[in-house]
């Protein structure tokens, strides 16, 4: 496998010489694509202000904060005002139900209070700084997100570099919680609260109080990836187990890929490197009732390298998550790293490409993308069953272009080692059987026979609505880490 | 026969010998300056009143040119910068400076712009092919014609020049490094093979395959840089296109490039923060500071930094806050730069003699105040200043089970007197502690002066 392909620019996974990050290039996700009834808008920053968006949320009163990497807190009110200044490269921002502001800063998780309501923020108060930052880089914190009980979960980035760390070749550590994410409890109590992560830049809690992280791809992270983030569960990255009481550095070092696959959690999603991501920011989830179009529900996750916005369909078979990942909005200006749907039914992007680099080339910014009420004819949903795949679009389909010829299938499955990345093992085209249109014309059964632990790539570009058209994106990938049968 | 042609320069160089010959005088009359300090910190002190607003003080240029690097659009021989600062260039904004500065004045601005030139001068390159396979041998290389040679355009090294691939490069040329400081040139440029000379004697490498450094003398020198690509296939990684910086001892500072690569590479570091009608606030890594330090500048020209581990004030220095442009350039690897002279910074430092320390917040209002508790005692601290040489920091106690001895460990520094206010200072060998009891101080502080000229 070529440098070209492996190493690929991202904001928080790649530790590589910066210029040989820059030289990558791939045709294929250069190409603009929006679902019909979708648009995408440019919002003006503030002049001449670095404004590098890596944490984003809004107000009761639909009013946008934003953090940047400068340091800086804005809000948005259809005019820009600051906030706040002077942090630490934050990477997360959350407008708590007291209208104060939290921002996640690379030494501490901190609450931003206007008390005297002139619109400045006069208080900084420490939350917490339970874990250690030595000044290293990458050492990011991400978050936070709270639960309807009140507590907050944040994710700690490794390092990369950090003098006297511990590393197995790329992320290290130097300890004090590097590469575990963490709870505050409504109390004010810091818990480390799982490990394995290796550059989580993304957390979301979802509408029935379940955690979800992204990781970016990397050294033991063969491909950008979601998780269910679960208590005291083990996330794959081995580094993180020099903080655990049961492991050290001896025991890290003799255990081999194997003993670590054995406790680690499988995703939720693998995200398929270039294809759908390189460096995924939050999940965000559509709770919009329909403001946002027909994706109720579903996740919306920004790509810092690929300039782009794919939707995770969840699927959840035998008790478990798993589901598809499919591009949504591509061609955007700069690298997406935040994801926010207002009470307006509007996705904010924020954007970042220092250090890093994007597709899009532009080095900040900030977009949203917004639904304009016309139906788009995109792939609605996916199940597992026992015999292939259901599809449902959000059209009746044409019934002549539902054959087995319309669709192409195939799978993979990624090699787990400190290796940064993995190409695709064993990638295997899947016959299918039949194709069969549902009585209502929006569902497809796809009959072909299926393996446990594989990606499923299914294309549908033979599949048409009634007026002829074909979907803005016509691959979806299906993590199928168990079958339904 | 004569031949005319050939006669003419000679003439001309016989008629114009007088004008040379003084010129060469005046020369070295500002040379001669380079090597007595009080003249310099004349010129310094000049330059900084009046041509330091065009051509900033770090004379790194604005409206005026940078009057550190190796161009001179004017000429570059102190006989010529110390007329173009007599005369100016009443067209392009600069006034004639002979009436406001005496003779003697120009020649100490003069050489004060010459004690801070920086980077090569009178810079020449070699390139030469290397054969497929054959070994890596400098005797051999310099043996053969160079396949491309000449003067290095801007005095800047670029070694994207060689079109082969497999290369060897020789810059040869004059080097100014800092006076002031112990400097290094630190090359990045994985794989390849160098060897350094300074003044002809072989320097040895600090550092690994893929990054190293070499120390410079102090001001001019003669440097040769050789660098040599390394036998194909190159390894992974191999950057051939050399990024050459200079930066203090330490290595923590950049100061400034010495090669194409790395001026692209220092653009843009350059995002000063400076208090001006208000004090402003910085948490970001900062060369010298520790960990979890936050930097607070006031208007007046002070700064200090409280450490929110430590509960610690970790620094303190004089001068603007900071410049976090290599903080917040690229990934953000360098820290920022105090833009200022210390006081003191860590490991001296006004800290706690307890490890119980437990930040609570800062207030930004009219004054930064830093709250935190010592063991049981809430305590509060904020910065005064009564002039541009000193700084009080004044803590007050805000709450408490009961009166405790608080006790502080104090800097020492050469550059930093303190007096306080409210308790006791105690000797303890070299170290001098600050008791203070607070049943009977309230409110207790300390005046940081910064002593002499800094």
């Amino acid at each position: 496998m070529s440098i070209k392909s492996i190493f690929k620019p991202s904001l928080f996974a790649s530790l590589l010489p910066l210029g040989l990050l820059l030289t990558s290039t791939h045709s294929f996700a250069n190409k603009n694509y929006i679902p019909e009834g979708y648009e995408l808008k440019t919002v003006m920053t503030p002049k001449d202000v670095p404004f590098h968006i890596t944490g984003l949320d809004s107000a009761e009163n639909g009013d946008i904060y934003v953090v940047t990497r400068l340091g800086e807190v804005w809000r948005y009110d259809q005019k820009w005002h600051k906030f706040a200044d002077g942090l630490h490269e934050p990477t997360g921002l959350m407008v708590d139900d007291d209208g104060s502001i939290l921002v996640a800063q690379k030494p501490e998780l901190t609450r931003l209070v206007d008390t005297n309501k002139d619109g400045w923020a006069d208080e900084y108060i420490q939350i917490v700084d339970d874990w250690d930052f030595h000044d290293n880089y990458h050492e990011f914190t991400f978050g936070p997100v709270k639960d309807k009980a009140g507590n907050l979960y944040g994710t700690l980035n490794l390092s990369h570099g950090a003098p006297n760390s511990f590393s197995l070749g790329t992320m290290g550590s130097a300890g004090g919680w590097r590469g575990w994410a963490f709870e505050v409890t409504k109390a004010g109590e810091f818990k480390p609260f799982a490990y394995g992560l290796r550059s989580p830049a993304g957390i979301g809690i979802s509408p029935e109080d379940e955690l979800f992280f992204t990781d970016n791809q990397g050294d033991w992270v063969p491909t950008s990836k979601m998780h269910l983030l679960q208590k005291d569960k083990f996330y794959a990255h081995p580094v993180s187990l020099i903080d655990h009481p049961d492991w050290d550095e001896q025991k890290i070092r003799n255990a081999k890929p194997e003993d670590f696959a054995k406790f680690s959690e499988k995703p939720v999603v693998w995200i398929p490197h270039i294809e759908v991501a390189n460096s995924p920011g939050n999940p965000e989830w559509d709770t919009s009732g329909g403001k946002f179009g027909p994706f109720e529900g579903q996740i919306f996750i920004g790509d810092q390298t690929q300039s782009n916005v794919f939707r995770v369909i969840l699927d959840k078979v035998k008790g478990e998550y798993q589901g598809a990942v499919i591009n949504f909005v591509g061609g955007m200006q700069s690298g997406n790293i935040r994801t926010h749907i207002d009470n307006k039914g509007q996705l904010w992007v924020g954007q970042t490409a220092r250090g890093w680099g994007a597709k899009g080339g532009k080095p900040f910014g900030l977009q949203k993308i917004v639904w304009n009420g016309k139906q788009p004819f995109e792939v609605l949903d996916v199940k597992l069953v026992e015999d292939g795949f259901k599809l449902t679009f959000t059209q009746a389909l044409k019934a002549s272009s539902v054959k087995p010829s319309s669709f192409a299938a195939k799978h993979w499955h990624y090699d787990y080692n400190g290796n940064y990345g993995s190409p695709k093992r064993g990638v295997t085209q899947l016959p299918i059987k039949t194709a069969k249109l549902s009585d209502d014309g929006k569902t497809v059964h796809l009959k072909m026979s299926l393996t446990a632990d594989k990606v499923v790539q299914i294309d549908f570009n033979g599949v048409k609505n009634k007026a002829g058209s074909q979907a803005s994106t016509r691959t979806l990938y299906y993590t199928l880490n168990q079958l339904n049968n | 026969m004569i031949n005319t042609a050939q006669l003419r320069p000679v003439l001309f160089a016989v008629a114009s010998l007088f004008s040379v010959s003084a010129a060469a005088q005046s020369d070295q009359a500002i040379l001669d300056l380079l090597d007595q300090p009080e003249q310099l910190a004349a010129g310094e002190t000049a330059f900084n009143s009046i041509c330091a607003s065009c051509h900033k003080k770090d004379l790194s240029g604005a409206t005026g040119f940078n009057l550190k690097d190796s161009e001179w659009v004017h000429g570059s021989a102190p006989s010529d910068i110390y007329k173009n600062i007599q005369n100016g260039f009443a067209q392009a904004g600069m006034p004639a400076f002979k009436g406001m500065f005496s003779d003697q004045q120009i020649k100490q601005i003069t050489a004060y712009i010459l004690s801070k030139r920086e980077g090569w001068d009178n810079l020449t390159y070699k390139v030469f092919e290397l054969a497929e396979g054959r070994a890596r041998d400098w005797d051999q290389v310099l043996m053969q014609r160079a396949v491309k040679s000449g003067s290095a355009n801007k005095n800047m090294p670029d070694f994207n020049i060689p079109e082969n691939e497999e290369f060897a490069y020789v810059l040869s040329g004059d080097f100014y490094a800092p006076r002031d400081q112990d400097a290094r040139l630190s090359v990045h440029a994985p794989h390849t093979l160098l060897e350094v000379y300074i003044d002809g004697e072989k320097v040895a490498k600090k550092g690994n395959a893929w990054r190293g450094s070499y120390p410079l003398k102090r001001g001019k020198q003669h440097l040769e840089f050789r660098l040599m690509t390394p036998p194909k296939p190159f390894p992974k990684y191999t950057r051939t296109n050399a990024s050459l910086i200079v930066t203090n001892d330490a290595e923590n500072i950049k100061l400034f490039p010495a090669s194409k690569r790395a001026v692209q590479q220092l653009a843009g570091t350059n995002f000063p923060i400076t208090a001006t009608n208000s004090e402003v606030v910085q948490r970001k890594v900062v060369i010298e500071l520790p960990p979890y330090s936050v930097a607070v500048g006031l208007p007046q020209k002070m700064n200090y930094a409280f450490n929110t581990r430590s509960c610690a004030i970790v620094g303190a220095w004089k001068g603007d806050l900071l410049n976090i442009g290599p903080n917040i350039k690229e990934r953000g690897q360098d820290g920022s730069v105090p833009l200022g002279d210390w006081l003191f910074h860590a490991p001296e430092q006004i800290k706690p003699l307890t490890k119980d320390c437990d930040f609570i917040k800062y207030t930004r209002r009219d004054a930064t105040e830093f709250e935190f508790t010592l063991a049981d005692t809430r305590l509060s601290v904020a910065a005064t200043q009564a002039n541009n040489q000193t700084l009080t920091l004044t803590y007050k106690v805000l709450g408490g089970a009961k009166p405790t001895q608080l006790k502080f460990a104090l800097p020492r520094s050469k550059q930093n007197k303190y007096q306080i206010n409210g308790g006791q200072l105690v000797k303890q060998g070299p170290h001098t502690q600050w008791h203070i009891n607070t049943a009977q101080n309230k409110t207790f502080s300390i005046q940081l002066s910064a002593v002499g000229e800094l």
